[in-house]
């Protein structure tokens, strides 16, 4: 029975997390042990590094990235605001302050913490009738203090598309076909965007507005084999 | 008897991952804040500067206060804020600064940029307000820590964030 459970599980989160083929689990607290230390509270996104070929994707990264990480229970400064105070300084690129001290971030913020974001992959695959959106990113939060990284996450997440028609024999086929074709035209990738965003801030730590705020030491998490590993 | 607790927490994870799949953390997300279509109207928005497509958004935003006040939510970080700059941008100071206002009595972590966003707001209460790059100095306009005259535009170039060490003192 038991065994039973811990394979759906498994399934579950292998289905979660997209293609995760090696996984490992540990604690959030194992694995993040900062941000129970440091406690941030406040959180700066900076534009993301854009290393997809989908010109579109920082946009779509950064429009919705805000939401999910405000669902984690921190105070995310609104984008829309920072980042046009980072464009008067010249950075539109998270990759300008990469090697700087975060210090005046948190002079010029307020902001406890900054997350950094690089888009590997931004890619809409459309078959005939699967489509997926695919994204891969890797993520770092970073203290503003002593300029450590308190969190990262680095993996792919794969989001169907594909709307659930469930019209039977052909006729329902091509309707799904064209219902399928409509939605990659339409290109309202917004919803999928932000499950992709809210999936890569499943490990993190809840912030201090959310009611699992510091309850959550010994919730386990996937982590994907990434790259760096 | 020490099957049962693990059994417990394997069957909480489960439950709360098939959660995850079918919602989509709607659920979760419902009973902490109302954000309704703000990623929405903001990737349109960022798309597509339009006038209109600005409104929507700011519609958006002012639905999200709305509803969150209806619901008995916490209006959600950054949506005062948010509005607050619109209104600066468009130089309408002392709604700016309510909603500046607002954003530091909500969120105490925001007191640092609101302090900074309202001290903009005051320094150019008496210009037209969104003349970026002026060299017209507003009459009795605040100092920022360096003597210089701050207003929007200029401020964000004025006030030294990236040479280490010279960001403008604020504590």
């Amino acid at each position: 029975m038991n065994r039973l459970i811990a394979a759906a599980l498994l399934l579950a989160l292998a289905l979660l997390g997209g293609c995760a083929h090696t996984a490992q689990q540990s604690t959030k607290a194992e694995l993040f042990p900062l941000m129970y230390e440091q406690k941030p509270r406040s959180i700066v996104v900076l534009p993301p590094i854009n290393e997809s070929t989908a010109a579109d994707a920082p946009t779509y990264y950064s429009t919705t990235i805000q939401e999910p990480l405000v669902y984690t229970g921190y105070y995310v400064l609104p984008y829309e605001v920072s980042s046009d105070i980072l464009a008067h300084e010249g950075i539109t690129d998270g990759h300008q302050l990469y090697e700087l001290p975060l210090n005046t971030l948190k002079e010029y913020f307020g902001a406890d913490a900054v997350l950094f974001t690089r888009i590997k992959k931004w890619d809409t695959s459309y078959a005939v009738v699967a489509s997926h959106l695919t994204v891969a990113v890797e993520c770092e939060l970073k203290s503003t203090t002593t300029g450590e990284k308190m969190w990262n996450y680095s993996g792919t997440v794969v989001i169907d598309l594909t709307s659930h028609n469930t019209g039977g024999g052909l006729a329902g086929l091509l309707v799904q076909v064209m219902v399928t074709a409509m939605n990659t035209a339409m290109a309202d990738y917004v919803p999928y965007a932000m499950q992709a965003n809210a999936i890569a801030l499943n490990a993190m730590p809840y912030g201090p507005y959310h009611p699992q705020h510091e309850q959550d030491t010994e919730f386990k998490v996937f982590v994907q084999n990434a790259s760096d590993k | 008897m020490t099957r049962r607790p693990l059994r417990t927490v394997q069957l909480a994870l489960l439950a709360a991952a098939v959660c995850i799949l079918c919602t989509g953390c709607a659920k979760r997300a419902d009973s902490m804040y109302c954000m309704d279509n703000y990623s929405s109207t903001l990737y349109a928005c960022r798309k597509n500067p339009a006038q209109e497509q600005q409104d929507k958004h700011v519609k958006a935003m002012e639905d999200i206060v709305a509803k969150s006040e209806q619901r008995n939510l916490r209006v959600p970080p950054g949506i005062f804020a948010e509005l607050g700059y619109v209104h600066l941008k468009a130089g309408q100071m002392a709604e700016a600064r309510k909603y500046f206002e607002a954003e530091n009595r909500l969120y105490p972590e925001s007191k640092v940029f609101t302090t900074r966003l309202l001290t903009w707001a005051d320094a150019s209460s008496g210009t037209d307000g969104d003349k970026p790059a002026s060299e017209a100095t507003p009459k009795g306009a605040p100092m920022d820590s360096k003597g210089g005259v701050i207003t929007p535009a200029d401020a964000v170039t004025d006030a030294p964030m990236l040479p280490a060490g010279e960001g403008a003192a604020h504590e």
